[in-house]
């Protein structure tokens, strides 16, 4: 494309509102003046979006403004007096001024009128927007300022121009401190140190400033904190973060690529690169693991695990977000305006939006993602990144764990022959008895067809719920032993259920028998006891459930594998009628679960030999609490009745507890597991663990359980066991045992607390001459429906299980495996990945969507990728993805995407943009403070190689830069807003730079680079307070050591709760691209400074130091002052500390020794030896006041 | 008390011109977005804008220092507000309203049958329960009772009785529908206007609309209680400040001795410790902002005092020893409890006495996909006896005519049983075609009831009000019209009814 000439620019201070009536003949310019009044008050109805176009008229284009119409042309140029468009803009009547009072529109101002006036009588020129026409370098303005110092770099020129032209000379240069602490600040985020200040004061040659801000930019270990501090706002524009976001706000790996930018910088990749390799590293030829990684920009947006959300509707709002990120983080606009309709201001239809979309559309991933406890995932697509030495280190594991499995493994042949006897015995223990099937019926119109092997198929209708009746008929006696076998069948896609995905679910099984000649006199046979092969491993789905017919019931995990399932079952006396007995097996699927009906089922009868009866181990069912019961004090929750104690089974809907306490139900607590401690609730209150315990014959069991405080076990109603003491929780507290009767009984352990948190723990301990679980597998028949996915680990479980109570060397040698395969686990789960763009074979087909909703396609109006028509078109040749986009985004006919960074840039020094909306450099953005220097930084950045250290360097360099920043009250007069530069604008520090700045000065930073995000101090609760209960970022595990030190950027970020001093700081919550920060000032700041414990630990080693230092409490106050601001210690200000010092010794001395003691006890950094609690606590209040201070939180 | 004239032309020069520099600033910022709505009066309350609220209490006879200027001073009421201040209980997880508030004593009859294909009309559902064959309807199991208001009077719940007795207090809407079906999408549209992230919650917008009014607390007070049932997860972002400065985002107030973040100095720093400190801090920056004459340090320095008058005011609020034996029995035996959903309704009280503008309490756990029952009656114990006393206190106190008290769900539950339909129990899935919600004071339409919805309480067919509507009703009776409370963010106007929202007269008294 080829620039016209552009045309001879105004000055570039906007006309004051105001004073346009003082400056008739002043030239008015389009852009800077006019277009703003218009796009505010007419462009919504008379603007680009031709679907509010109201009357037919738009203001946004000569031709159609000057068109002649029926009341007039809008605009005549040349004749004010003639215009529509002034005449109904100053109309006193509601019903003809404009814009209409009801849009909310603000009318025009006598002044603005007087713009709009000037302008048309100038010859109302339009002229396009400036930001969408290609930049074009200019000469630096003549003449050059006498100043030689403001002669040397263009950027002096421009900004000294501009401030000539108001009649003002440039502040004069801040003072050699103040100029090092401002660019060690901009450019490693942190200050320096007492003895980096010291070095560049005394180093008064020629170019000292310069040789600082090379070896800043380029020595180690300044460039990786300027890489450091460069990413911070790049992390802002990428809505990088550690959790998903919504819902679970789950945890997931993305740290590679934080990762990846501080590399970019560290490395000064050029800014063309940086923007390739992020929008469609993937799709280089060749690409890279690292080019991969970039690609995470696109990846970092909030994702959903939300069940019940609609996976179209989220897969749009992903698209959606990197068409909008990439918008703003790129091109400065804002692209989401066009998603519901064209926008209203800028030349961005629907059509630019949606084509923009379809870029980022067809990425391989689901819209809802899955939630899985691992809160180190990645979520897909992604790529493992293992470094070299986590590979070799997962060798070294697996090595290990394959040789610890082989070495327990290994049987000798007594252990051979002593199974084989045990197996032997177990499956003899059980007579299978003849019974014929005698009909089967079904519930709900489901039909029970007979199969040739004895099992009956459902088919028909697939109800909700169903009950099947089986009838068998029988000439034993004396059996206990009901089978159930639950069979694949392919109607069933080789699973056990009936439901879509193969599950089911068995509410429960009742058994009733009738002798054979009287089928009428039926009596019911209660069970006692149950077991199965497989259980479903989340909710509360054992087989024990299957006992009662409540609603819980047995679930087959038939949704997760193929194949059958077995369960066993055992009355709680011998049944069988001397003539033959009829049995009625009732198997009832009515849960929660609609459709989970059994598909297949078969059913036998057994005797059960009385000594493997009284050896089957007791059959629990899963764990429920109840409470917590507040209670006045410890004694009432031992000594009170709350209603658990007296139960003899877990009734769901039975409600305790009154309206003064509270009512409470059991709920299902799959927090309790085994051998575990677990977190009960805090306070003062009494609260029931429980769960029922099946027994086939009387028994007993032994428990060893932990409890805080203090705890009473309670079997079937009675107390069996107590103690009363104030703990902790721990591991094996209390030994207990408890008798177990036949059949059903309730083992309840009411927790009594007396303050702060609850816990509980409990473990069975194995009994002699007891048959473990896993070895019940071998008394079922061995032509049986063993289910296919644990046929063989079946087995051996039962191998093992015999071996750990018969086996002398065998427990050890299983503990050594299960250390290594958990170490290889932990290990892995720990593997670097991340997630990354990774295209489907066929791009998704796009359409626009009306109102901008995922189900709203419009057919009629299908769009290809494509750049937004106003701004151009992809490069000829260009592939048409995302790697097209690229190459457009740092084409040389792209207009935007070289000044928006260089913007960006700017404001990382100056605070602000030379464009004051960074975000919008659209027609409602803001007009340049100085345009012709952000065009030629532009072209320069983008002629010397997109070079973003020589850009900073350029920056950092300037006089512009160098200024005092003390405010100039009578430059301030003429230019209000500060737009020329004519001081340094102060600056409050960045969040991060607050908190890593009082970690460096105080020695506590642990400066390491990379790796994962670390956990510093955060106040306890936090993420408990508002998680799902089942989220993987509910609990917040602070670190230990160096993770408390790290810089800021390596914070651990959960989106839906953000470390709270970085937000309370002014951090954005990361959820959405955030080009700008805002600085705000609230006394929750001031809190933060205060009592944080990282500030006041920070204050602490602080004045450790101070303290640890020889010389005089001036001497060290000094070095105090110097360490924590890096300003020079003028001599008043060290009298002012002293004086303040004085008056902590004084408080401080007398007996507050215990006070200071705990002050000073503040963090986990150790204490310094020798030094009296009491001066400390007074040093460490001086330095609080310091590190709150502007001294220390401002830039100047 | 403020010591800034805040009309230009009053102070002493240095102090005028840095009036100016600080307004300018701001207006540079936020002109465009606020434009002449703001006017000359609200500009001159940038630095004085407790000028124009109610006496700020100053707690502990520290002498008050000019006040901090806010990043953008409010904007201020467009019209006389009938309403000064926000109570807003949302119950988190959208409760039933079809036990609760929506009386259908036709559909026990029904019990069991298919929901009628022509009343659900192919809408879109959850994937919770799209797999369903079966959309069998579910009566409540609860009774209903009448009780009296300033109509012929309002069936409630028998899980609500204390509800009931204020119902001459209570403007229930029974009307109200949403796009959300969905928890997080849900509520962030109930709390900002938009589904997605990135918007500014409604207790933003007052405290950018309205500023403070206490110099001492916070505009924008969160609390959140626990709940029996089902809870989802609260995301910050629910009382974030999105696109506005994050001055306005809400400041928690947890249960427990750290009520505020940060509030409580180190353990052995005592209250004259942090006045020396704050002291010499003091010096520090005033010798700093002679330095550099940077009016923002001069604002900090304000900051730092309000903190330090925060770290009295706050545990003085939270500290109930002051109220009456009666109060607290009104509100029920769990305000004893710390973060109770009694307790924070107490705390809420008193903080409308302490002209909080806006107070956000989440009662978690109304998400009853199973078991609705038992667990409705556990959440409806927690919060009836409370809810009721608050409306009751506020009454007695003469606040309740200036401070509008909203309850509300983020959508409600479906009239056809999730899973398993008993007798005695069932669930119910999310339903966003209808909902019911209340609200009291504040110049809404008390002891009415609004909207109607058909024999299903499925969907509206009577006066619909969608959130929108009922944020624009809300900002109505706060004196603004939602049409022109905007922010620009990225070259857009933006507001909490989007591009959307009529006032709805028959809500205001």
């Amino acid at each position: 494309m080829v620039a016209a000439p552009r045309p001879q620019r105004a000055p570039d201070v906007p006309l004051p509102i105001g004073s346009a009536a003082r400056h008739d003949t002043s030239p008015v310019r389009f852009g800077r003046d006019v277009r703003p009044i218009l796009s505010d008050r007419c462009f919504l109805c008379h603007g680009p979006d031709r679907e509010h176009r109201a009357a037919g008229l738009r203001l946004d284009s000569f031709a159609d403004a000057t068109a002649p119409r029926p009341g007039g042309a809008a605009i005549v140029p040349g004749r004010p007096d003639e215009s529509a468009l002034l005449r109904r803009a100053a109309d006193p009547d509601p019903e003809r001024t404009m814009p209409p009072p009801e849009s909310g529109k603000h009318a025009l101002t006598a002044a603005e009128r007087a713009t709009l006036a000037r302008w048309i009588a100038q010859g109302a020129e339009y002229e396009p927007h400036w930001a969408f026409e290609p930049p074009v370098a200019v000469e630096a303005p003549e003449p050059e300022p006498t100043d030689p110092a403001w002669r040397r770099s263009p950027i002096d020129r421009f900004v000294h121009a501009g401030l000539a032209r108001q009649g003002v000379a440039p502040a004069p240069e801040a003072d050699r401190a103040t100029v090092c602490r401002r660019v060690y600040l901009d450019l490693t985020g942190l200050p320096p140190t007492p003895r980096e200040l010291e070095a560049f004061l005394s180093d008064g040659g020629d170019g000292a400033y310069e040789r600082l801000v090379d070896r800043l930019l380029a020595e180690e270990p300044y460039r990786t904190r300027h890489a450091e501090r460069m990413a911070v706002p790049w992390l802002d524009v990428a809505r990088y973060a550690d959790t998903s976001g919504i819902h679970m706000d789950a945890g997931r790996q993305m740290w590679l690529w934080r990762d990846w930018v501080i590399a970019a910088f560290r490395d000064n990749m050029p800014y063309d690169r940086f923007v390739v390799e992020q929008v469609a590293g993937d799709l280089l030829p060749g690409a890279t693991d690292a080019q991969r990684i970039a690609t995470g920009f696109l990846r970092a947006h909030v994702t959903s695990d939300e069940g019940g959300a609609i996976d179209a509707e989220y897969l749009l709002e992903y698209a959606a977000d990197r068409a909008t990120t990439v918008g703003a983080a790129f091109l400065g606009l804002t692209m989401q305006c066009a998603r519901c309709h064209d926008h209203k201001f800028d030349p961005v239809t629907q059509e630019d939006f949606y084509g923009l979309l379809a870029f980022f559309n067809s990425n391989d991933e689901p819209g809802i993602y899955s939630q899985v406890p691992d809160a180190n995932r990645a979520l897909e697509p992604f790529i493992d990144v293992p470094t070299p030495a986590h590979r070799e280190r997962t060798d070294v594991l697996r090595r290990a764990a394959a040789a610890a499995r082989a070495e327990r493994d290994r049987m000798d042949d007594g252990e051979r022959a002593g199974f084989a006897a045990f197996a032997d015995a177990l499956g003899s223990a059980v007579t299978w008895v003849p019974a014929t099937l005698r009909s089967a019926e079904a519930s709900d119109g489901v039909v029970l067809e007979s199969m040739p092997d004895g099992s009956v198929r459902a088919v028909g209708a697939n109800p909700a719920d169903v009950e099947y009746r089986l009838v068998l008929d029988t000439p034993a006696a004396g059996w206990r032993a009901i089978l159930l076998e639950a069979l694949p069948d392919d109607s069933n896609g080789n699973r056990p259920g009936r439901a879509g995905n193969g599950n089911a679910v068995l509410e429960s099984i009742t058994v009733e028998v009738a002798p054979r000649q009287e089928p009428s006199r039926r009596i019911g046979v209660p069970l006692a006891w149950a077991w199965a092969d497989t259980e479903q491993p989340d909710g509360d789905h054992r087989v024990t459930n299957a006992l009662s017919a409540d609603g819980r019931g047995w679930a087959l995990d038939g949704h997760r594998a193929t194949g059958g399932r077995s369960a066993l079952f055992v009355t709680e006396e011998p049944v069988g009628f001397p003539g033959g007995t009829e049995v009625l097996i009732r198997l009832a699927s009515r849960s929660p679960y609609p459709q989970h009906s059994l598909g297949r089922v078969r059913v036998r009868l057994g005797t059960v030999a009385p000594s493997a009866a009284a050896a089957l181990p007791p059959a629990s069912s899963a764990w429920y609490i109840c409470g917590p019961f507040p209670v006045a004090s410890g004694p009432e929750g031992y000594e009170g009745r709350f209603g658990p104690e007296s139960v003899t089974r877990i009734d769901p809907g039975q409600v305790f507890g009154s309206g003064s306490t509270g009512e409470f139900r059991w709920r299902h607590a799959p927090g309790v597991l085994e051998a575990q401690p677990v977190r009960l609730a805090e306070g003062v209150d009494a609260e029931f663990v429980a769960r029922e315990v099946w027994c086939a014959e009387p028994s007993e069991m032994q428990l060893s359980l932990g409890s805080d405080d203090g705890l009473q076990v309670f079997v079937n109603g009675q107390p069996v066991h107590e103690r009363r003491i104030d703990r902790g929780v721990a591991a094996d507290q209390e030994l207990v045992t408890v008798p177990l009767r036949r059949g059903r009984n309730l083992v309840a352990c009411k927790v009594v607390n007396t303050g702060g948190a609850g816990g509980f723990y409990h473990r069975e301990l194995p009994m002699a001459g007891r048959t473990p679980r896993d070895a019940v597998v071998l008394m079922l028949p061995e032509d049986g429906a063993r289910p296919t996915a644990v046929a063989g680990a079946g087995s051996t479980a039962a191998r093992d299980a015999w071996r750990a109570a018969n086996s002398a060397s065998f427990g050890a040698r299983d503990r050594a495996l299960r250390a290594a395969d958990a170490a290889l686990a932990e290990h892995e789960a720990q593997a670097p990945r991340t997630m990354v763009m990774r295209e489907r074979a066929e791009a998704t087909p796009t359409f626009v969507l009306k109102r901008g909703l995922y189900d709203q396609a419009d057919p009629d109006r299908p769009v290809e990728r494509q750049v937004p028509a106003a701004l151009g078109a992809l490069p000829e040749g260009a592939p048409r993805n995302r790697l097209g986009l690229a190459q457009w985004l740092v084409g040389d006919a792209n207009p935007l995407t070289a000044r928006v960074v260089v913007n960006r840039f700017w404001e990382q020094f100056f605070g602000r943009g030379l464009v004051r909306s960074p975000e919008d450099f659209g027609l409602q953005g803001d007009w340049p403070t100085h345009p012709e220097l952000l065009d030629w930084l532009a072209v320069d950045f983008r002629t010397n190689g997109w070079d973003v250290r020589r850009l900073v360097r350029q920056i950092v360099t300037s006089a512009t830069y160098r200024q005092s920043s003390r405010v100039r009250p009578d430059v301030a007069e003429v230019d209000p807003e500060q737009r020329l530069l004519g001081w340094f604008p102060r600056q409050r520090l960045a969040a991060e730079q607050i908190r890593d700045q009082a970690l460096h000065a105080a020695g506590l930073l642990h400066e390491r680079v990379g790796g994962p995000s670390a956990r510093p101090y955060q106040p306890a609760g936090l993420w408990e307070e508002t998680s799902m209960p089942q989220s993987n970022t509910r609990t917040y595990a602070q670190d230990q050591g160096e993770g408390l030190w790290r810089r800021s950027l390596y914070t651990y970020w959960k989106r839906a709760s953000p470390p709270p001093s970085m937000l309370a700081l002014d951090a954005p919550t990361r959820e959405f691209c955030t080009v700008r920060r805002f600085v705000t000032n609230t006394p929750l700041q001031a809190l933060v400074l205060w009592n944080d414990p990282q500030f006041v630990e920070a204050a602490r080693v602080a004045a450790q130091r101070a303290l640890g230092e020889g010389g005089s409490d001036a001497e060290r106050m000094a070095g105090l002052w110097v360490r924590l601001t890096a300003a020079p210690a003028e001599p008043a200000r060290v009298r002012l500390l002293l004086e303040a010092l004085g008056r902590e010794r004084e408080r401080w001395a007398a007996d507050r020794a215990a006070d200071a003691e705990r002050l000073v006890s503040v963090g986990h950094a150790p204490r310094a030896e020798g030094i009296d609690p009491r001066e400390l606590a007074a040093w460490t209040m001086i330095a609080n006041a310091i590190l709150a201070s502007d001294a220390t939180i401002v830039k100047d | 008390m403020p010591n800034h004239d805040p009309r230009p032309g009053a102070a002493d020069p240095m102090e005028e011109y840095l009036l100016n520099l600080t307004r300018r600033r701001f207006f540079g910022q936020a002109a465009a977005s606020i434009g002449a709505g703001l006017g000359g009066l609200a500009l001159g309350g940038l630095l004085g804008r407790h000028a124009h609220a109610a006496t700020p209490r100053a707690a502990d006879g520290v002498a008050m220092p000019a006040p901090g200027a806010p990043v953008l001073p409010p904007v201020g009421p467009h019209f006389a507000p009938r309403a000064k201040r926000v109570i807003y209980l949302h119950m988190e997880g959208a409760p039933s309203q079809i036990d609760l508030f929506d009386h259908k004593p036709g559909l026990a009859a029904r019990f069991n049958e298919e929901l009628p294909d022509s009343v659900r009309n192919g809408q879109r559902i959850t994937t919770m329960t799209s797999g369903q064959d079966r959309f069998p309807v579910a009566p409540s199991i609860f009774r209903f009772q009448r009780h009296a208001n300033r109509q012929d009077g309002i069936m409630l719940s028998e899980l609500l009785p204390h509800t009931g007795s204020v119902a001459r207090e209570l403007c229930v809407v029974h009307s109200l529908h949403t796009q959300a079906i969905n928890h997080e999408p849900g509520i962030t549209f109930f709390q900002t206007g938009s589904e997605q992230p990135g918007r500014a919650s409604f207790g933003s917008w007052m405290s950018y609309g309205l500023g403070s009014m206490n110099a001492n607390l916070p505009a924008f007070v969160v609390m959140i209680t626990q709940g029996a049932g089902n809870m989802q997860a609260l995301s910050a972002r629910f009382w974030g400040s999105g696109f506005l400065p994050s001055e306005h985002q809400g400041c928690r107030i947890r249960a427990g001795r750290d009520a505020v973040l940060h509030l409580r100095d180190p353990d052995g720093v005592t209250r004259e410790d942090r006045r020396r400190m704050l002291d010499l801090l003091g010096r520090i920056n005033e010798e700093e902002f002679e330095r550099s004459l940077d009016p923002e340090t001069r604002a900090r320095i304000a900051q730092h005092e309000m903190a330090y008058r925060m770290q009295m005011s706050v545990p003085e609020l939270t500290d109930f020893s002051d109220e009456r034996p009666e109060t607290l029995e009104m509100y029920g035996p769990d305000v004893h409890r710390p973060g109770s959903f009694a307790a924070n309704c107490l705390l809420a009280r008193r903080l409308a006495e302490r002209d909080v503008r806006f107070v956000q309490i989440y009662m978690r756990g109304w998400d009853q996909h199973n078991n609705l029952p038992g667990e409705l009656r556990a959440q409806c114990l927690a919060v009836d006896q409370a809810q009721a006393a608050l409306v009751r206190d506020l009454r007695m106190r003469g606040l309740l005519d200036d401070t509008l008290v909203l309850w509300s769900g983020e959508f409600g539950r479906t009239v056809y049983s999730q899973g398993q339909l008993t007798a005695g129990n069932y669930g119910r899935d999310h339903h966003p075609r209808c909902f019911s919600a209340w609200m009291a004071g504040g110049g809404c339409n008390a002891g009415t009831s609004y909207g109607k919805t058909d024999d299903f309480s499925y969907n509206v067919v009577e006066n619909p009000v969608e959130v929108h509507d009922l944020h624009a009703t809300l900002l109505h009776l706060l004196g603004f019209d939602h049409a022109r409370l905007t922010y620009r963010f990225q070259g857009r106007d933006y507001r909490l009814t989007d591009v959307k929202g009529k006032v709805v007269p028959g809500l205001m008294a």
